[in-house]
């Protein structure tokens, strides 16, 4: 199978209500040419919604879709040369795997010859050579999951659109399932729009992610930007962990934020930010930009000193719990960076960070 | 599916079965009875009662009239049937509980005040079509069969297959064709063979609609009790005992696993 040029999709002011209910609102986004992109939220957000109206299966009360600059709104379904791989994998299992995978392409009115060429092509590219004559009842979550990718992309579709495709796998398989994925789709150059409520999913898959909240986007970034520069209180604390201190801005010069926490410390950020002075906000810190120090040392910036509270180890890294005046802050450190540092319960410690690792958000 | 079943239950079950099919020997035992009037048990044995009846015209003629309306009625019930399930189950219409309340109504009503209503009715309309009376009365009777269990199969359809088959590229004449179709067609084959069974054996409607000239086999087989006692009656019965036997083992064995998933 040739590498095709895969298309870039638009959605301009996607919007879907049921009766009072804005499921999606106001969504816009583009997605580039070849591009990943996941709309990762929880469950909910409206980001099935947005991947149903891309597909055509549900028509939006407002707003836009294009593929490749020309509309495809108005569109029906079975005209949009879309790929689509579902939850559940909707498996014909009345057909063959082959017969499945044929499906498609025998909708496109092509003949025999090179129906079943290709579909064993597309087969023994999601090695399931040999394959060919079984039922899908016959064949495990894993091996149906790839007739399914086989029977989406056979066709070559403009677009790839996938709706929580590895929710029934177990996690191992799902890990393979994915690198697999994200190879195949790199190699057709398949622009790829990806559901997911898993936020290591999207983070392995994706080239862009976009958080969804309440049928709304909340950022739209890179996996390791939104990792790294979450801009709200909803993405830092939706992706990955994130230790919350409520703070004020107080004064912004040089590219550097000093804030003063609620409870007094005072922090320095040299993250780049849109806030001013008097804004609402919180520091933000991931439980891995800390560094613990045994005692109080809370004199110094970007510090806050606590009780241990309690500490537990998760394999790869040993998770601590310091009470800091009332509010929990929780360290991660990895194992191989422990030492001897063995925190007790009831021991006054002190956790650290960096400026560049003092993220700051707005609250509502 | 595949859990084993208890002894307990298999006895209750195996009672039943007993309790229903063990009447159905009973003509079958005394339709080969060498006697002239019916004996039970049978003394001696002989097929000449079979003989008898199927070189009777009048017999002949009736089960042949008997397949001819079934065969209609079936066909009649499916037209109706099959779009007005699929209605039902697809979309919320206004007064939908009400049109499946009417719908499944003959079912409730004893039979023989379905077919006096009718025949009122027909009366009142001056109608002299026999043939279409019949039709009408046994559809009405059918159709509940037909719309059951197809509404079944439809509620049972996976609808992301649809879904799935549109983004492929099907259009909807399509889906139906190539991804519905496959899926209800164990409940309409079920309806039909109900409707079939369900015509080929009335009785009670028949009794007010028929005339001379359409005369289906349940009444020919009363008119003979009334005539005569010998075992001619029995082997009419059993015909018709063998002849629904048939048809559910035919059905069976082509669709079989499709039929018991549909009934799980």
């Amino acid at each position: 199978m040739k590498a095709s040029a895969g298309a870039k999709v638009e959605l301009s002011g996607l919007c879907r209500s049921y009766g009072d209910n804005q499921v999606v609102d106001n969504v816009s986004l583009t997605v580039a040419s070849g591009e990943i992109l996941a709309l990762l939220g929880p469950s909910g957000c409206g980001k099935t919604t947005t991947l149903r109206m891309i597909a055509g299966l549900i028509s939006p009360s407002a707003g836009e879709i294009a593929i490749d600059g020309s509309s495809i709104t108005a569109l029906p379904v079975h005209r949009r040369n879309l790929g689509m791989l579902f939850q559940n994998y909707a498996l014909f299992p009345h057909l063959t795997v082959l017969e499945n995978v044929a499906f498609g392409l025998a909708m496109r009115g092509l003949p025999k010859a090179v129906i079943t060429e290709r579909a064993r092509q597309a087969l023994a590219l999601t090695r399931l050579t040999g394959f060919e004559d079984r039922m899908p009842a016959a064949l495990s979550g894993g091996q149906q999951q790839r007739v399914a990718l086989a029977r989406a992309i056979v066709y070559r579709p403009r677009v790839l659109l996938l709706d929580e495709p590895f929710g029934a796998l177990d996690k191992k398989l799902r890990e393979e399932m994915q690198i697999e994925l994200r190879q195949l789709c790199n190699e057709l150059g398949l622009t790829t729009i990806l559901v997911t409520h898993d936020q290591e999913e999207a983070l392995v898959l994706a080239d862009q992610i976009a958080v969804m909240r309440g049928g709304r986007i909340e950022q739209v970034d890179t996996a390791r930007a939104i990792y790294e520069r979450p801009t709200s209180h909803f993405v830092a604390d939706f992706i990955g962990t994130s230790n919350f201190l409520p703070a004020e801005i107080i004064g912004k010069a040089d590219g550097c934020t000093v804030l003063r926490a609620h409870s007094g410390p005072l922090f320095r950020s040299t993250v780049a930010n849109e806030l001013s002075p008097g804004d609402n906000v919180a520091v933000v810190v991931r439980p891995e930009s800390i560094r613990l120090s045994q005692g109080e040392g809370a004199d110094s910036m970007n510090a806050v000193s606590g009780k241990v509270l309690r500490a537990v180890f998760k394999g790869q890294a040993l998770s601590i719990w310091l009470d800091v005046n009332g509010a929990d802050i929780v360290a991660s450190l990895p194992i191989e960076a422990l030492n001897d540092i063995n925190p007790q319960p009831g021991e006054p410690w002190t956790a650290q960070w960096s400026f560049e690792r003092t993220l700051i958000v707005r609250e509502q | 599916m595949n859990e084993t079943v208890s002894t307990p239950l298999k006895i209750v079950v195996g009672i039943i079965l007993l309790i229903v099919v063990a009447p159905l020997v009973v003509p079958l035992l005394m339709s080969i009875s060498d006697t002239p009037y019916i004996v039970f048990p049978p003394k001696g044995f002989t097929l000449q009662w079979y003989g008898a009846v199927l070189a009777n015209p009048e017999a002949r003629g009736s089960f042949l009239f008997s397949l001819e309306l079934a065969a209609i009625v079936t066909a009649v019930s499916l037209v109706l049937g099959v779009p007005c399930a699929a209605g039902l189950t697809r979309y919320r219409v206004v007064g939908q509980d009400v049109v499946l309340g009417l719908i499944l109504s003959p079912l409730i009503v004893p039979l023989i005040v379905t077919g006096v209503a009718l025949l009122q009715l027909f009366s009142m309309l001056g109608s002299r079509a026999t043939m279409m009376q019949l039709v009408i009365g046994h559809t009405v009777v059918c159709l509940p069969y037909v719309i059951r269990s197809v509404s079944a199969s439809f509620v049972l359809a996976n609808r992301n297959l649809e879904d799935a088959a549109a983004v492929l590229g099907a259009a909807p004449h399509l889906v139906a064709i190539r991804v519905i179709w496959p899926q209800v067609r164990p409940g309409v084959l079920a309806g039909a063979v109900f409707s079939f069974i369900v015509s080929f054996d009335d009785y009670p409607i028949s009794m007010w609609l028929a005339d001379g000239n359409h005369f289906p086999v349940p009444l020919y087989l009363y008119t003979v009790i009334e005539r005569s006692f010998d075992p001619s009656i029995a082997a009419i019965a059993s015909l018709m005992i063998g002849f629904a036997l048939l048809l559910v083992l035919v059905i069976e064995k082509v669709f079989g696993i499709s039929l018991a998933r549909l009934a799980s």
